[in-house]
């Protein structure tokens, strides 16, 4: 986190309007919780002790042992003097104890299920075994024990269980190839009405937070903007109703043009209660659709921060920025042919010469049809002539096909020819060049 | 040797078909090979280079002009009238013949004249007399190299500016190596690079970069570091390698061709600094390999296309400014009012359009602004430009059918086809042995021709005889 951001947080903590990080954890459930606290712990200064403080708390409930020391020794670091901050070694002696002596047992178990060869005895070992690797921290060996359970699946229903087990795994462990493909496999399954209901929308999520991490704005909000709104708390050990509003909100502003966020976003029903959670994220986007740019970037920059504390978005906001504001900066612009750098500066709330400087960046980036008049202090936009553009596009597709034609039958001829470059039959000269040609390219006219 | 001038006059006389003039041949070579060369310098007193007229018994004058020379039997400066006579009157139906004869003609000649300046001309029109100017003989690379020896570029262009449409099979010119073909590639884009001609310079370039093969020649080495800087002067930036190049040959690149990639990288940066830098440390190694004052070129163009470039993104710009951005990366100053000379220039040479103002000097702080107009493209040219090329594109595409229906009848292609029949549908056991190859060769030529996917009416299957003429060994 950047020095700007610190300051920003220092004074809302001294005007007391920080977010109650406990309020906010509570939306979650499982280990995600500790997940996202640990995030804070580890970018945000001002709120580290107290995150990590629940952290330890939580932990200490559960038997994650790996992860409570991570959170220990990230408190020491932070606040040494801190109680929390000593490692219990007590807790963690019995805790380890009772972790090994459980998956001993679990173990044993499933053994003498796959003895028995009864096909749901052994799935159902699996999955205790990996719900066991699951709460103690070791989340490869429960994807592991959860991929397994695929072989001993006799109904449908066991394998809806099983993919939405893994993709919960996966999720956490940032490994979304594995949740697309499991994604993939529950849409192919025969769904009952009841089990769609509750499946659509963690399916959106999922699909959604895959597309996220993979940089692909475009389609997350669209799949956050399916999500149904049964979701309500029905997943919080992986995502809350606050956070599909943030995120598909972000994503449309990033990714999706003013008619489409009317259409797609604020007259979207289903969206709309969403929306209503987080309504900054709604006044941002009727902004943006109301064309009063400024007003819209400013509300985002006052969430940034508790944006980037965030575990699925963090990665993303700059970029998500970034992009709404070179969007804004190219749909204020589309009206007019001319425009003064001051005026524009006004617009979007900097000073005329950074407000150049990003200008020159996203014209040579090709982002903006525009071109700068310095002496004047204008923008202009470009004449453009589809006709002659439509030419010499043509023109330029024209010759290029003809170079790679007469190259490509080139290259014909000279294998139909049989004089291809070849190896020399000698190990001993390297790379078909025999110090005869070498020199023979020392001695042939060079110019210049 | 009587006896061979007879012949030889009876059978430029007349007209006769082409398997009795093969044959006819054979039998006046076979008697040529066993002559000695003492012989043939004279015979009975006679100077039987004064009998035999280079133009009607190119052949025969064609090993009399040899043994005179490796005899030693004439004077050198005659020699030089001789051969050059020769080349730009020989029947090229004759000395296709004796192909490799001629190349020992080419040879004595080349290394008889002193200066590569007086080989040029000669060797220019004995390859316009060929039967087909474009297709490769051993005489193109001889050309272009001397061509640039003697740096008469533009008299080289009259042959370079045909592109190759076919080259010799490995049987109908045995001696004809990838070596002599990379090189001539390789030339041939030097020329263009001597002529500033950036474009064709890469044609050629590309020629040899994407030369096909499973290994890296020399020559491909050198063709490719010219490759990338040309491509900076053409384009501005970095080029891709061709996709068609082969992968051991761009391994090959990849590891000998570092510090001109480098050098690409940091032009494309847009940054002068990094540029000169980079020039710094990559000069040594481009002096080496001969390619110095190509980068040169390169460093120059640098600020060319970054003053172009401001076109795009600003109307009016100081020349002030543009000078505080230091974009002359050959210390020649560089300063505001060099820079104004320089952008003087390119408004001149039409490089820019924009026009330069100067403040009234009773201002206090009187500059230069540089004013980029729009571009208005003229129709009527873009129009001309596009029906030439479309004229070319259709040119290029009746090549490119020429070349499937000649592969469609290759051997190989043939053969192919007979696996997939046999693979396909069930042939009659134990068929499909050389015995019956050629027929079946036949049928499923047919079969293909019949089934009128490639489009060909069955006129074109008098061609048969190109089956074999380009079917090709496979080593």
């Amino acid at each position: 986190m950047d020095d700007q951001a610190l300051n920003h947080w220092e004074e809302k903590l001294k005007r007391g309007e920080v977010v109650v990080t406990e309020g906010y954890i509570s939306n979650y459930a499982g280990r995600t919780q500790v997940d996202r606290l640990l995030l804070i712990g580890d970018t945000c200064q001002p709120l580290a002790v107290e995150a990590l403080k629940l952290a330890v708390n939580l932990l200490k409930k559960s038997s994650d042992v790996p992860r409570y020391k991570q959170a220990v020794a990230t408190l020491a670091s932070i606040d040494p003097s801190d109680p929390d901050s000593r490692t219990d070694e007590e807790w963690v002696d019995r805790v380890l104890r009772k972790v090994a002596s459980e998956t001993e047992k679990y173990e044993a178990q499933l053994k003498s299920y796959k003895h028995n060869l009864i096909k749901e005895s052994i799935r159902m070992g699996h999955e205790d075994l990996g719900n066991h690797y699951y709460a103690s921290g070791d989340l490869s060996s429960a994807f592991k024990s959860y991929s397994r359970m695929r072989d001993f699946c006799t109904a449908p229903k066991h394998i809806l269980d099983m993919s939405l087990q893994i993709i919960k795994v996966c999720i956490e462990q940032g490994n979304y190839m594995s949740v697309q493909s499991h994604i993939m496999k529950i849409r192919n399954l025969l769904r009952t009405p009841e089990e769609e209901a509750d499946l659509a929308p963690k399916l959106a999520v999922a699909t959604g937070l895959s597309h996220l991490a993979t940089g692909n704005f475009k389609d997350a909000a669209k799949t956050f903007l399916e999500c149904p709104n049964t979701l309500g708390n029905s997943w919080n050990e992986v995502i809350s109703s606050n956070d599909v509003a943030i995120y598909g909100g972000l994503c449309a502003l990033a990714s999706m043009n003013r008619p489409q966020l009317k259409s797609e976003v604020l007259e979207n029903n289903v969206f709309r209660n969403f929306l209503e959670l987080e309504p900054h994220i709604r006044r941002a986007i009727t902004f943006f659709y109301s064309a009063k740019y400024n007003a819209c970037l400013s509300i985002l920059q006052t969430y940034r921060n508790d944006y980037l504390l965030d575990i699925h978005l963090q990665r993303h906001v700059e970029v998500i920025y970034d992009l709404v504001r070179s969007k804004s900066i190219v749909q204020y612009f589309v009206p007019f042919s001319t425009v003064t750098l001051s005026a524009m500066s006004e617009a979007f709330g900097t000073r005329e010469k950074e407000m150049e400087r990003e200008l020159v960046h996203m014209i040579e980036l090709g982002k903006l049809e525009a071109r700068i008049d310095t002496q004047n202090r204008l923008v202009v936009s470009k004449e453009t002539n589809p006709r002659s553009s439509v030419h010499n596009k043509t023109l330029l597709m024209a010759q290029h096909y003809e170079r790679v034609a007469r190259l490509r039958l080139m290259r014909m001829q000279i294998s139909l020819a049989g004089i291809e470059v070849k190896p020399p039959k000698r190990e001993s000269v390297p790379k078909g060049l025999s110090f005869q040609q070498v020199g023979d390219i020392r001695n042939s006219p060079v110019i210049f | 040797m009587d006896k061979i001038l007879d012949s030889l006059i009876s059978l430029s006389s007349k007209q006769v078909p082409n398997d009795v003039y093969d044959r006819q041949m054979g039998s006046i070579i076979q008697a040529l090979n066993k002559i000695s060369a003492n012989q043939m310098v004279s015979s009975g007193g006679v100077q039987l280079l004064d009998v035999f007229s280079p133009s009607e018994q190119s052949i025969g004058y064609l090993y009399i002009l040899l043994a005179n020379i490796r005899l030693r039997a004439i004077e050198p400066s005659e020699i030089w009238k001789r051969t050059s006579n020769f080349l730009e009157s020989y029947e090229p139906k004759q000395i296709g013949y004796v192909q490799e004869q001629f190349r020992a003609l080419v040879g004595e000649f080349i290394t008889e004249a002193a200066k590569p300046l007086l080989v040029v001309r000669p060797l220019k029109k004995a390859i316009l007399r060929s039967t087909k100017p474009t297709r490769y003989s051993f005489l193109h690379t001889c050309f272009a190299q001397k061509c640039l020896e003697a740096k008469c570029y533009r008299d080289a262009v009259a042959i370079l500016d045909m592109d190759l449409t076919e080259l010799p099979s490995k049987k109908e010119a045995k001696d004809i190596g990838y070596q002599d073909v990379v090189a001539y590639f390789l030339y041939g884009g030097m020329v263009y690079i001597g002529l500033k001609n950036w474009r064709r310079a890469m044609d050629y370039l590309t020629y040899a970069t994407a030369y096909p093969g499973n290994a890296c020649s020399a020559y491909q080495l050198e063709a490719y570091k010219k490759y990338l800087l040309v491509g900076l002067l053409l384009e501005g930036k970095p080029v891709n390698i061709p996709s068609a190049t082969s992968q051991n040959t761009l391994r090959s690149y990849r590891a000998l061709a570092k510090p001109y990639e480098v050098f690409t990288l940091a032009f494309k940066t847009g940054d002068a600094e990094a540029l000169r830098k980079q020039a710094a440390i990559c000069m040594p190694m481009f002096e080496e390999d001969g390619n110095a004052g190509l980068a040169t070129q390169c460093m120059e163009a640098f600020r060319r296309f970054q003053i172009a470039g401001l076109t795009h993104t600003y109307v009016t710009l100081s020349v002030k400014e543009i000078a505080r951005r230091n974009l002359e990366t050959l210390g020649r100053g560089g300063g505001q009012e060099e820079t104004e000379r320089y952008i003087l220039g390119m408004i001149e040479r039409d490089e820019i359009r924009a026009s330069l103002l100067h403040d009234s000097p009773s201002l206090p702080n009187p500059g230069c602004v540089l004013h980029f107009h729009s571009n208005p493209q003229s129709e009527k040219k873009n129009l001309r430009a596009l029906e030439e090329q479309i004229m070319r594109t259709v040119f290029i595409t009746n090549q490119a059918k020429e070349m499937e229906k000649k592969l469609g009848l290759s051997k190989e292609y043939i053969n192919y086809l007979n696996k997939l029949g046999k693979s396909g549908s069930s042939v009659a056991p134990g068929g499909g042995n050389i015995g019956d190859a050629d027929a079946m060769d036949t049928g499923d030529m047919f079969d293909y021709l019949t089934r009128g996917s490639t489009g060909y009416s069955f006129d074109d299957f008098g061609d048969e005889d190109i089956m074999h003429q380009d079917s090709f060994d496979d080593e």
